[in-house]
């Protein structure tokens, strides 16, 4: 069963269409990548399936259970209640972290578990704060400020935090894009590690070289439809499609 | 949906506390013993009814009121008013009546009048050392008039004489002024010739001016004084004029003229037999009445004891203008306590889904933005009377300026609030909804604390301006700091109470501006 199963998504804003007719099943550990030049509907996508926007069509599910359905010509959203109870299936990480900048890094971390999970052990959910903490490489930082710390930082406390609810799945929205060459690796880094030990993710990046390594699928995106979709050695270093080749060759310039 | 719950509570709370206060303060009204006798007057006219030097109102036109209540077994209740809304507050009944050198001409059919008791004069007031020794000698000269006063009106008003307009036609310049004090100064400095105002005032202004000033002996005009009632309050004018009359027989009113030197303008008389409307002014029973010791006419005493200015040292001014502090520090503790949470409320209607409800927000907003904040609390206050004929009582007057004040600045800080959650990045919403958090959460846990942040420097300023905004209330006639000031100043034919107020002022704002900037400091532990 898949975790995520996205199908004949339709999405337009004012009449311009941004994703058309696009399908998107994501199984348990696998880590897919997606690719595509700015405008590809990649990020929207990823809004779609995290539910920041809505689809005009198609259909969402996570772990088979439907949550956006089609009836007739227009998607049909369930009650707040039940999008949040899907919403506790995924995290998501942004390109601009977004971090609250009022909380410490430790109180970023286990406010969401407590307040809104409602997890009653404070101490348990503090100390896997702490333990999330060390996992990111950022045990010192915890009584730290946001706004202390570096980007790539930032992006670790940014994951910590996400995977502080268990999620079992990850969307990253181009999660290095704001980041310097030379910090990006220290996030590339962690997100290696998080693959290695099998969690579902689905990252939208630029980082061709990181997505050939990590991922076992990568999608190619351009125009709102999927134009390739496979292995990363096929997609990366054999496109069939002409529109993937151009992207790439670009790229490697 | 739990949200616009809590919104509707809240809201129905704040309404009721309005109700309560407004019920609270009509039904005190009921319990009165005596008949209250409330007089209605400008407490910067000097010697007709001002703040004297032990900061009670006092005067000469509230002399007599105080003997014709004592009379009448009525209590007094000196209540200074802004005159510029004097008619409104006859009508609601928050004064029996006008007593205040009020001038009869012009206003004949305005008011239900008793019959005229002082003549007044406009006098022209020169430097002792002047040129002008009578009226013909003002040509080509400068002649300053208190603006909207009778000595305008005698000069160049619809009524005016020809002699009186050949004058004002020869000067170099008419010039207007807002108070006495700076004519005086004007005069003083010599940027003016001459002034010309009431008699009695005069007389009461140049008590603290030595010897500098002269007033001559041709006077531009000559015009009365009477006790303005409500139109058709025919039963309280009749008692309160044979109570006068009964004065008069017996020698009780000239005493009082005596004391404040104004003997020789009293006018009141037996040989007036009707009113001004025609109606026949009552007899009087003689039979009981015994006269009294007349005071003696010394020399001395032709200006009268009592109508001259006792000057106050700086440290007794502040002393009087406490009490003003009082009220508006008091102004402006209520009105931050209600407007701030008030405000939020505004600002969240502001911002809510439901197209109805954010236009409703945006009309208050622009109305509370758009027009003067004065007239804001003439309405909280007047309206009541004129849409419900509700008589309100005086405590309502401070519950109407708060009111008044609270629903303005809340027009301001549901703004403020509003820049400071949109400046908040989209994100931050984002993130706490992918998270998980609910409506409620992600704007408790998450933007409101980061908009306080924000909105601390613009609510600084509204603060600050709150503060000088607090002289405002006099508009209500409402005591604070400033009007006291002002009745200190006319009282003291002074500006030292002004500047002392403005230190007042200063320093309040000093300390208002720096517990801000500890707060905004506080909260610097992130960017």
């Amino acid at each position: 069963m898949n975790i995520l199963d996205m199908k004949h998504i339709k999405k337009s804003f004012d009449g311009k269409v941004v994703l058309q007719d696009i399908d998107l099943q994501v199984a348990p550990g696998e880590v897919v990548s997606i690719l595509g030049p700015s405008g590809s509907g990649k990020s929207t996508l990823l809004r779609c399936a995290t539910f920041l926007e809505t689809i005009d069509s198609g259909s969402i599910a996570y772990n088979g259970k439907d949550v956006v359905t089609t009836e007739g010509e227009h998607a049909v959203y369930p009650k707040r209640s039940e999008i949040q109870e899907a919403q506790s299936n995924f995290g998501l990480v942004f390109q601009n972290f977004n971090l609250f900048p009022h909380y410490t890094v430790l109180k970023n971390i286990y406010h969401a578990p407590l307040k809104v999970q409602k997890r009653k052990d404070k101490d348990e959910v503090i100390s896997e704060a702490y333990d999330l903490l060390s996992k990111v490489g950022l045990y010192e930082k915890a009584s730290a400020y946001p706004c202390e710390l570096s980007g790539g930082q930032q992006q670790r406390v940014a994951i910590a935090r996400a995977l502080a609810l268990h999620p079992k799945i990850m969307y990253f929205d181009e999660p290095t894009s704001s980041l310097d060459p030379e910090i990006t690796a220290e996030v590339l880094r962690l997100l290696k590690q998080l693959a290695s030990e099998k969690m579902t993710m689905v990252i939208v990046t630029h980082e061709i070289d990181f997505a050939r390594a990590v991922s076992d699928r990568v999608i190619f995106m351009d125009g709102g439809v999927v134009v390739e979709d496979g292995k990363p050695e096929d997609v990366i270093d054999h496109p069939k499609n002409e529109r993937t080749q151009n992207f790439l060759k670009k790229l490697h310039v | 949906m739990n949200k616009m719950k809590k919104l509707a509570v809240a809201t129905g709370c704040f309404l009721l506390l309005l109700v309560c206060a407004l019920y609270g303060s009509t039904n005190k009204s009921y319990a009165k013993e005596q008949t209250e006798f409330i007089v209605g007057f400008d407490a910067e006219f000097p010697p007709y009814g001002y703040l004297d030097d032990s900061g009670d109102y006092v005067g000469f036109d509230l002399s007599i009121a105080e003997e014709v209540c004592k009379r009448n077994d009525w209590k007094l209740i000196k209540r200074p008013i802004a005159w510029d809304s004097k008619d409104s507050e006859l009508k609601t009944g928050a004064i029996s009546c006008i007593w205040n050198g009020f001038t009869m001409n012009g206003r004949e059919d305005d008011y239900t009048w008793s019959t005229p008791y002082l003549n007044n004069y406009q006098v022209v007031i020169v430097r002792k050392d002047s040129s002008i020794k009578k009226l013909s000698d003002l040509k080509g000269k400068v002649l300053v008039v208190q603006s909207d006063s009778s000595a305008l009106a005698a000069l160049t008003g619809a009524d005016a004489t020809d002699a009186n307009r050949k004058i004002a036609d020869s000067l170099q310049e008419l010039q207007q002024v807002g108070d006495y004090n700076s004519a005086f100064m004007n005069l003083e400095s010599g940027m003016v010739d001459a002034i010309a105002m009431d008699y009695g005032v005069a007389v009461y202004q140049m008590s603290a001016k030595s010897d500098e000033f002269t007033i001559l002996d041709e006077s531009l005009s000559a015009e009365q004084y009477g006790i303005g009632f409500k139109k058709g309050n025919k039963e309280l004018r009749d008692k309160v004029q044979t109570t006068l009359l009964e004065m008069l027989y017996d020698g009780s009113l000239e005493n009082i003229a005596k004391e404040w030197g104004l003997s020789k303008s009293l006018c009141l008389s037996m040989d007036d037999k009707t009113y001004i409307d025609g109606d026949a002014v009552p007899t009087i029973d003689t039979s009981k009445l015994t006269k009294v010791t007349p005071v003696p006419d010394k020399q001395s005493q032709s200006k009268g004891t009592k109508n001259k200015v006792k000057k106050l040292s700086a440290s007794q001014v502040a002393k009087q203008l406490s009490s003003g502090m009082l009220a508006t520090l008091a102004i402006f503790f209520l009105t931050i306590l209600f407007s701030i949470p008030l405000g939020l409320l505004i600002c969240l209607i502001r911002m809510s889904r439901w197209k109805p409800l954010q236009i409703i927000a945006k009309i208050y907003i622009s109305i509370m933005r758009g027009t003067p904040l004065m007239l804001q609390l003439l309405v909280v206050f007047f309206a009541p009377y004129y849409a419900f004929h509700i008589h309100t009582s005086y405590s309502y007057r401070f519950i109407a300026v708060i009111i008044g004040f609270a629903l303005n600045y809340a027009a301001y800080f549901a703004e403020i609030y509003r820049a400071g959650f949109q400046g908040i990045p989209i994100g931050q919403r984002e993130a706490a909804t992918v998270m998980g958090y609910n409506r409620i959460q992600t704007f408790s846990y998450i933007l409101f604390p980061q908009m306080v942040k924000r909105v601390m420097p613009p609510v600084t300023n509204e603060i600050i301006t709150l503060v000088k905004d607090t002289s405002l209330a006099f508009a209500l006639a409402y005591t604070e700091m400033f009007t006291l000031a002002k009745q200190i100043a006319a009282s003291q034919a002074s500006l030292m109470p002004l500047f002392i107020a403005g230190v007042f002022y200063y320093v309040f704002n000093f300390v208002v501006a720096y517990v801000m900037e500890k707060i905004e400091d506080k909260l610097n532990y992130y960017h």
